[in-house]
């Protein structure tokens, strides 16, 4: 029994010793973040920005977790009333714009006129009255819509979140400040330095040679950066890749053509081939993983169908020009690819970098956890007559379905964003879907 | 005899709950749907029912879903008949939140689809994050002992060479080589380690402690020197003509005298170390600081090694399995906890025995070496645990 006693305790104390040990490891604070992008970003709207890039700079009254559920961010909590049409959110106290200035009702309100009736009810409580039910009302404010941010005299934006920005060169660089006065705590950083406009290839060797601590990856070198040993990181699939045939061009107006080029798509060769095993095969606007009916959308090629449909359609109407990103590395031979496949279907499509095409092939990141607004915006795009409506699966269902019967839009994979890192990049824990989380990120020393 | 039946009844009278709680789990999403799907049909012609799963669901739970949907729709009042013309397809799918059970009802060439969404169960906190990734790099007919990234090239030791392979379109080509002069036979059950800094390597051999020089050809000298890296400063002394280590060597070159193991790992991470040992005598024995013996256990394989992996301070541990080199192998990441080793993750498994893990040289990696039991070919594999999936 002694002898037990002994073990266990010396267990024990091993285990505190190691907490104990813990806790004097702890984060450092200090250094710049060097981060580097591909695209450019002109403005510092929030709505502007990459989805991952947002909560850098602004807060939401709420945010979500890796479940997607709302927590609390600006707002410490929320209640609604039985019909879910009326809902009440209480603000943190102490929380502070960039500048110092308070976040109040009031500026939360001013922030939020684009949405329907909200209102303050004294400094703290913001009341939303909604027509029809809004179950999910504390996840659409969750999105970069409904991000918290007020006007300088100058115009230029300013937010509550961790990070301020210190500089802003449009296109080129933002400098982001930590945010002392953050509620949730200063980040462990001084600074996020984000370089914008940089080739992928460019950010590869900036990796490499410890220029920069976070790049992008261009999906189709995911592996064979993986296997020289860089440090990666993947997100869900949260990028659309597609197929849109513009309106107002005569021959794709007819919407069997579009069809046909549909069913002759071999999603499956491209994603092992092209994409290298990586993202998933589509035939839906919303991905599989934020839906759960995705399924539901055929995605397999259907070759015999596409050649009966083809074969009824009059010959100068099977050539089509399909237009793809040059700057894309994996837009052209995806391209080549679909026209290949298209061929064997008996319609011709010319591929050709730019905008200027009948068919295009195009991107469209996720930019909501809200499929209600992701499936709006996208009907925006089709230049739907409607909006999705109540936030039923079955309504969504059948409005995504209304939106894709057409083939005016015809999915093909979702694709994930895949990351490089530096070797001194700590507390590197992003959410699943793209938030970076930077504020807990601390950075190692350089060793000489 | 009759006294022994209220032991056998009871769990019994518990199993026979937690199934009926089981199922009636089952059974109210599949009454809610069913109602759907009745509001949906209008009438009472009988349905082709079919279930499928696209959701991470165990059989089980994929068989009582089923169940629980054709004691449903009766109740609905919906009749099932296989050559029904109007057919409902069950598929239990998920999305981010929750299990979505979707039916579509297709009649002539109409269909609709209704759905219930049902919560999945709350995952304990860490459990099903840890997940070992891994990533073969290398194949070859020869046994590989250790192997470490040059660049973006690849050193790697063998019995006999050290061999620098480089890429090429994806492949593993060997550029360069250098024999490691050993004038004596070494140990049937052959260790090494390699360790790269910049263009300089260091090699070691049971017995045997080499430098070289990538940018030198690969030059390599050798001297007689038992001591044996083990992280953290410290070290072993390796024995010669043996597959185990005796003697501990702290970073102040105290030297510690410990029963003969196989392999360490050291938990350098937390400013004070305590280490871990698979002891010749097939049980783990854990060390504080102060090298004071701890816990000590049984049931894992030869080799550990410990990951700090690259978000937070979160040290795991990962063991080889027990067993010998006729049956395939794997690899599990444990974490302490209240005293005891918890299984992280699943194990990754191997198609042959793992015949080397070491820590890897980078945070968040450890590298194995497997011998395919049916090629006889040996594979170096990079395993890493990120952060999130």
């Amino acid at each position: 029994m002694r002898r037990f006693a002994w073990r266990f305790l010396a267990a024990a104390s091993l285990i505190s010793l190691a907490w104990r040990a813990a806790a004097e490891s702890r984060p450092h604070y200090g250094g710049t973040l060097v981060v580097e992008l591909h695209d450019s970003l002109t403005l510092t709207d929030p709505g502007e920005w990459p989805l991952r890039l947002v909560p850098l700079v602004y807060d939401g009254l709420v945010r979500l977790d890796d479940r997607g559920e709302p927590q609390p961010a600006l707002a410490i909590s929320w209640q609604h009333d039985a019909s879910n049409k009326r809902w009440e959110f209480h603000l943190r106290p102490h929380a502070m714009f960039h500048d110092g200035s308070p976040v109040t009702a009031a500026a939360v309100v001013a922030c939020l006129k684009d949405w329907t009736n909200v209102a303050a009810a004294g400094d703290g409580t913001l009341v939303f009255q909604a027509e029809t039910p809004a179950p999910d009302l504390p996840v659409r404010l969750a999105s970069a819509r409904g991000a918290i941010l007020m006007r300088g005299a100058d115009g230029a934006t300013i937010g509550t979140g961790p990070f301020r920005i210190t500089e802003w060169q449009p296109g080129k660089r933002a400098l982001l400040g930590a945010y002392e006065g953050y509620w949730g705590g200063r980040p462990f950083v001084d600074f996020v330095d984000v370089h914008m406009g940089r080739a992928y290839r460019d950010q590869a060797i900036d990796l490499e040679l410890g220029k920069a601590d976070l790049v992008e990856i261009p999906i189709g070198d995911a592996r064979r950066t993986a296997q020289q040993a860089v440090r990666t990181w993947t997100t869900v699939p949260s990028e659309l890749l597609a197929l849109l045939f513009e309106r107002g061009h005569g021959v794709t107006e007819d919407a069997h053509l579009r069809e046909a080029v549909a069913l002759s798509i071999d999603r499956s060769a491209i994603r092992n081939v092209l994409l290298q095993g990586q993202g998933d095969s589509t035939g839906a606007i919303l991905p599989g993983w934020l839906s759960g009916y995705a399924f539901l959308f055929p995605s397999a090629r259907d070759l015999d169908r596409a050649r009966q449909i083809a074969s009824a359609l009059p010959k100068p109407a099977l050539r089509i020009s399909l237009a793809y990103d040059l700057a894309d590395s994996l837009s052209r031979p995806v391209a080549e690819r679909i026209a290949l496949n298209a061929r064997e279907a008996g319609v011709t499509i010319q591929t050709a970098p730019g905008a200027q095409a009948t068919v295009r092939l195009v991107k469209y990141p996720l930019r909501s956890l809200d499929p209600a607004q992701v499936l709006a915006e996208m009907g925006g795009v089709l230049h739907a007559d409607s909006q999705p409506g109540a936030a039923t699966p079955e309504a969504l269902l059948a409005y995504e379905r209304k939106l894709l019967e057409d083939f005016r839009l015809v999915p093909l994979f979702y694709l994930p964003e895949v990351y490089g890192l530096s070797s001194r990049v700590r507390n590197w824990d992003p959410q699943p879907w793209g938030d970076w989380r930077l504020d807990d990120v601390w950075l190692e020393a350089r060793t000489p | 005899m009759v006294g022994a039946r209220p032991r056998i009844f009871i769990p019994l009278i518990f199993v026979s709950l937690a199934l009926t709680a089981w199922c009636q789990g089952f059974d109210e999403p599949a009454h809610a749907l069913a109602q759907k799907i009745a509001a949906v049909l209008k009438t009472r012609e009988p349905v082709m029912f079919t279930f499928a799963s696209v959701a991470p669901v165990s059989p089980s739970d994929a068989a009582a879903a089923q169940d629980a949907m054709e004691r449903q729709l009766p109740g609905a009042g919906i009749g099932t008949n296989p050559q029904a013309g109007i057919s409902v397809a069950l598929t239990i799918s998920e999305n981010l939140r929750d299990w979505v059970w979707v039916a579509e009802i297709h009649r002539g060439d109409a269909r609709e689809g209704v759905m219930e969404e049902w919560p999945k169960p709350e995952e304990p906190a860490n459990a099903g994050l840890v997940v070992i990734e891994k990533l073969r790099m290398l194949e070859r007919d020869s046994r590989i002992l250790d192997f470490a990234p040059l660049g973006r090239d690849l050193l790697v030791l063998d019995a006999e060479s050290i061999s620098l392979y480089e890429n090429s379109s994806g492949a593993w080509q060997r550029k360069l080589g250098v024999r490691v002069p050993v004038a004596r036979s070494l140990p049937r059950d052959l260790r090494g380690r390699l360790f790269v800094q910049g263009d300089v390597y260091q090699a070691y051999l049971p017995g045997l402690t080499c430098n070289g020089n990538a940018a030198r050809g690969l030059g390599i000298t050798c001297r007689d020197e038992a001591l044996w890296p083990l992280g953290s400063n410290a070290r072993a002394v390796s024995m010669p003509t043996r597959n185990s280590f005796e003697q501990f060597v702290l970073p102040d070159g105290l030297q510690k005298r410990i029963p003969a193991f196989f392999s360490a790992a050291g938990f350098s991470d937390h400013g004070h170390a305590a280490w871990l040992f698979a002891g010749t005598d097939g049980r783990m024995h854990l060390y504080n600081a102060a090298f004071e013996p701890g816990a000590s256990w049984g049931g894992w394989g030869s080799d550990v090694a410990a990951v700090e992996t690259e978000c937070g301070s979160r040290t795991l541990l990962l063991a080889t399995a027990a067993g010998d080199s006729t049956a395939p192998d794997s690899v599990q990441a444990y974490e302490l906890k209240e005293g005891a080793p918890r299984p992280a993750g699943d194990p990754v498994a191997f198609p042959g025995p793992v015949t080397a893990l070491w820590s890897g040289s980078e945070r968040g990696a450890a590298v194995a070496v497997s011998r395919d039991l049916k090629s006889g070919r040996y594979a170096a594999f990079r395993l890493a645990i990120p952060c999130s999936r």
